[in-house]
């Protein structure tokens, strides 16, 4: 479903153009018009999002300046509006939910592809289809309903063991809510891992056969094909795969907002805190908001626009020029 | 194919073009006496994929040092029986091999049996050069890698030793760090056989190995061949009937045999023997149609 | 026969002998191991650890579904599905109803102890039925566009310039959070056009999230169809409309619904879209409309959880319940049908 790099089909003879000067060339022309509108209408939609939001966030962007941006000062009622430490609970439910679904992802694709045999194959697609169609709201229902009380208790037993340790007792301090940074950034890692996983699984189909055969002739292991040949070639794809689990990341919204607390966040490395992510505090509040406040939560959406943007932007010309590294190379 | 054109092509130095001239004389060296000691040997062997019968009743012996040749009409198997050697067909879901496969007297396909050793011993060149995208150094120095050779002056003399033994040092030794991809087709075989010696195998299997090439770097590898039989014992599958000729000591005939009634194509050797015996007074009809070209 | 006088760096010159490659040599017996026992244990180590990662992976699957299975299928039934959503208000009112009614009459079927909790019916009709119109209603105005997009992108934009353009910003659209495609229509719908909510704006919201998708799905689709059936219908003096839809897409058509099905299956399942676009609905006749508020399962759930109350954990079981079955549905209709599209 997910397609990384386009890839355009040959050209086939131009037949058909030679013929649209014919007759009933206006039809043709008109349904070509259509086909075209049509495809526009995704600029369309693009440039609308960017407007209409921006638009609306115009006045917070204008009002606080670079303190909207730059301040972690979050107080509605005072008329505070500072995004920076939801952007910064943003990043780090991100990176968490990365950290942990890509090491799985590639192990599962690396499983899929090069170990399993093709009847369990199937039954690994089946699995990550099924997990990547369970609703996001659901993952929030689960992790909020059953998960919690359990979670609760392990925070407060992992909080209590490591309060002398240094560092350890930074990132897992005391809490007692059950719903943190970290229980967010768990639930972020199951729900990106299918798609992680799929994608690894397009790329490491791609690794010739004619390469790994290479090695396992010259009496390398599985393990070794796999770092020798497999990963080499697979890295440029791998970092599309990666990048737009981030962008998925960043974005889900409601199985975040039922389970990283929802309290105004501060900047702290403490994991298992409460805490709030830009998509989550838009979800929690917009509906009723107005006025200022609704400026910003829209800003806070547009900051996320952007920055959804930028990574999956980015992660198509990294992919692009790490392609062609190892083509030059090659 | 004159040496000229091997000068010009590829850029031959001049003493190696003196031993493609060495080499004509050497084409139909004797096969080993029947007292040299057997590599393979084969009895019943039959390959499955699934539930479909690839080849079947395959029996020969290989020679230590000899160039044991499979040819026969595409479709008869000759790849699937080589790719069973060093286990190859492994990697084949649904591959199966029934019969004997000894090496050494030890079977193959024996319980106690690493496919890593086999493939540590037993080395492979493959129909389509497959260089890894690396630099013609990491290539050669992949294998030694593995075997635990770690200390770069060692490596570094490992993969002289093998460059050279695929008479490919003097075209590539100013430019090891560069790109493998970087060389021609006939280069990149070459390199592809001096990884493959690289770790000291005992026997090469070749598929194909010229089918990409053209008929300059064909004679090349073929040379090549000449020059590795000392030290190595070589199986090649070749669609060329003059290049069996010319290179192999023995030679085994595979055919497809079409059942009537299923339709089924079963790959099977028809016949085993010296080359000079296969090509002149083959015993098996199909054979002689097979090599005075009037079938395939 | 080492006795070849190959002159050059023969592999036969006995000072080989000596050589770094000879230790390389290795017994002929397979039997005998030559490589490091490490090479072997971290080849099993990683092995173990790819299906640890698979299993790891099983795990949440069989977790989050068990649940929902196990918690919604008790409040499951027929009614449940097509039964107004009760308030909190007539909650307390039909308990204390029963009651009343016990006071009045004891043999009346009613203990409130059993029946209290169960009095107020937990009902999801209506969500039931917007989830179903707004899905409809975004299919309809999504899969003919992104269809339409697709020809366009397949069969007359190929390799300009513009196509790879709207290619690129089509997978980039793929990426856009749906919560943003909740606030643009929003912003764009409810608050510039002032439209106010509405099942419509809703189903606005959920067709940007599939537009995307349906686009790049289907274009893989029409890029399946051999180019020698076009070229057929050319050589027969079709002209590329006709071909595109007398040709190309009957032939693609299995892989189109797929490639849809999978989309509107992703839309049913969103709430972030929904949130500030729907409005509220408690009853199937307020929810059975296009331009009215109405509401829907998934959004629901999400209320439920936060708005707490004392039926919300069985009826947000039971939505999840019905919210998976109609997803999975979905699902399967696109698998079932590609399959058969790959098998032909």
């Amino acid at each position: 479903m997910t397609v990384v790099d386009p890839v355009v089909p040959a050209d086939q003879p131009a037949v058909a153009d030679a013929l649209r000067a014919s007759r009933g060339a206006g039809v043709d022309t008109a349904f070509r018009l259509l086909a075209l509108a049509a495809g526009l209408t995704v600029l369309v939609i693009l440039g609308l999002i960017t407007f209409s939001t921006t638009r609306s966030a115009w006045p917070a962007f204008v009002h606080h300046g670079a303190s909207y941006f730059f301040s972690t000062d979050w107080r509605p009622s005072q008329g505070h509006f500072g995004i920076l430490a939801f952007v910064y609970g943003t990043a780090v439910i991100s990176f968490i939910g990365v950290l942990l679904a890509v090491p799985t992802s590639i192990g599962i694709a690396l499983f899929a592809t090069e170990v399993a045999p093709r009847r369990l194959r199937r039954t690994i697609t089946l699995v990550m289809d099924l997990l990547a169609s369970v609703p996001s709201v659901v993952f929030g229902l689960v992790g909020f309903y059953v998960l919690k009380p359990p979670m609760q208790t392990l925070f407060r037993w992992i909080g209590n063991t490591v309060k002398d340790i240094p560092v350890l007792h930074q990132l897992f301090g005391q809490n007692s809510a059950g719903i943190s940074l970290l229980t967010a950034g768990i639930v972020l890692a199951i729900m990106i891992t299918p798609i992680v996983t799929s994608v690894s699984r397009e790329v490491f189909d791609t690794v010739p056969r004619n390469d790994k055969e290479g090695a396992l002739a010259l009496g390398a292991t599985r393990f070794e094909m796999i770092t020798g040949v497999v990963l080499p070639h697979s890295l440029g794809g791998l970092t599309g795969a990666v990048m737009l689990g981030l962008g998925r990341a960043m974005g889900e919204t409601i199985a975040v907002t039922l389970l990283i607390g929802g309290v105004a966040p501060r900047i702290t490395a403490n994991l298992l805190g409460p805490s709030d992510a830009m998509p989550s505090a838009i979800a929690r509040n917009l509906s009723e908001a107005s006025g200022d406040f609704r400026a910003a939560l829209i800003g806070l959406g547009v900051t996320l626009f952007v920055i959804t943007m930028a990574v999956n932007v980015g992660s198509r010309r990294l992919v692009d020029v790490l392609d062609r590294r190892l083509k030059g190379a090659a | 194919m004159s040496a000229d054109a091997t000068t010009e092509l590829e850029a031959e130095t001049t003493e190696d073009a003196e031993n493609a001239v060495d080499l004509r004389e050497l084409t139909h060296p004797d096969p080993a006496p029947a007292s040299a000691p057997t590599v393979f040997d084969v009895a019943d062997l039959a390959v499955y994929y699934g539930a479909f019968r690839a080849v079947r009743d395959v029996k020969l012996d290989v020679v230590k040092n000899d160039i044991t040749a499979f040819i026969g009409p595409s479709g008869c198997g000759k790849t699937t029986v080589l790719r069973c050697f060093n286990r190859m067909n492994d990697l084949i879901e649904g591959a199966r091999v029934e019969g004997l496969l000894r090496y050494h007297g030890v079977d193959l396909y024996g319980k106690d049996v690493n496919p890593v050793e086999v493939r540590r011993r037993i080395g492979m060149v493959f129909q389509k050069p497959n260089p890894f995208p690396k630099s013609i150094f990491e290539n050669v120095a992949y294998g030694p890698k593995l075997a635990g050779i770690k200390k770069k002056a060692e490596l570094e003399e490992i993969v002289e030793q093998a460059l050279r033994d695929a008479a490919l040092w003097d075209e590539v030794k100013d430019r090891l760090q560069k790109s493998a991809l970087g060389l021609s087709g006939g280069q990149q075989q070459r390199l592809c056989i001096a990884r493959a010696i690289a770790v000291r195998p005992e026997v090469i299997l070749m598929d194909e190995p010229c089918s990409a090439l053209d008929p300059v770097a064909t004679l090349r590898i073929e040379q090549l061949m000449q020059e590795l039989k000392s030290e190595y014992t070589i199986i090649i599958v070749t669609h060329n009937m003059q290049q069996a000729a010319r290179v192999s000591d023995r030679t085994a005939f595979f055919s497809v045999d079409v059942d009537d009634e299923s339709g089924d194509r079963t790959g099977e050797l028809v016949e085993y023997d010296r080359t000079e015996k296969i090509f002149s007074q083959p015993s098996d009809r199909r054979t002689e149609d097979y090599v005075t070209g009037r079938f395939g | 026969m080492t006795a070849t006088t190959v002159p050059g760096p023969a592999p036969a010159d006995p000072s080989a002998g000596s050589s770094v490659s000879d230790r390389l040599t290795v017994p002929s017996d397979v039997r005998i191991s030559t490589i490091k026992g490490a090479r072997f244990v971290r080849n099993r180590v990683a092995t173990v650890a790819m299906i640890l990662a698979f299993l790891v992976a099983v795990v949440p699957l069989v977790f989050v579904i068990g649940n929902v299975v196990t918690k919604g299928a008790p409040v499951m039934s027929g009614s449940f599905l097509t039964r107004d959503i009760p308030t909190t208000a007539s909650a307390t009112e039909l308990k204390s109803d029963c009651k009343a009614r016990i006071k009045y009459d004891p043999t009346a079927k009613c203990d409130p102890k059993a029946a209290a909790p169960a009095a107020p019916k937990p009902g999801m009709g209506p969500a039931v039925v917007g989830t179903l119109i707004t899905t409809a209603v975004s299919a309809l105005l999504a899969i003919p566009l992104g269809i339409f997009a697709a020809i366009y992108l397949n069969e007359y934009g190929k390799r300009r310039r513009l196509a790879r353009f709207i290619r690129f910003m089509t997978d980039v659209m793929t990426g856009v959070p749906s919560i943003v495609m909740g606030i643009f229509i929003y912003t764009l719908w409810v608050l510039q056009f002032g439209f106010g909510r509405s099942a419509l704006a809703a189903s606005l919201a959920l067709a940007c999230l599939m537009l995307p998708i349906v686009v790049r799905s289907s274009e893989e689709m029409l890029r399946l169809v051999p180019n020698a059936l076009r070229e057929g219908s050319a050589a027969l003096g079709s002209r590329t409309w006709k071909t595109s839809l007398r040709v190309v897409l009957p032939t693609a058509l299995p892989g189109l619904v797929s490639g849809s099905m999978l989309a509107v299956a992703r839309a049913a399942g969103e709430t972030a879209p929904v949130l500030f676009t729907i409005g509220a609905a408690s009853t199937v006749r307020q929810a059975s409309t296009v331009t009215g508020q109405s509401t829907t399962l998934s959004f629901q759930i999400y209320n439920l959880i936060t708005n707490g109350g004392k039926l919300s954990p069985q009826m947000a079981w039971g939505a999840a319940l019905t919210l998976i079955v109609l997803v999975l549905i979905l699902t399967t209709i696109a698998r079932t049908v590609s399959a058969r599209f790959t098998m032909r």
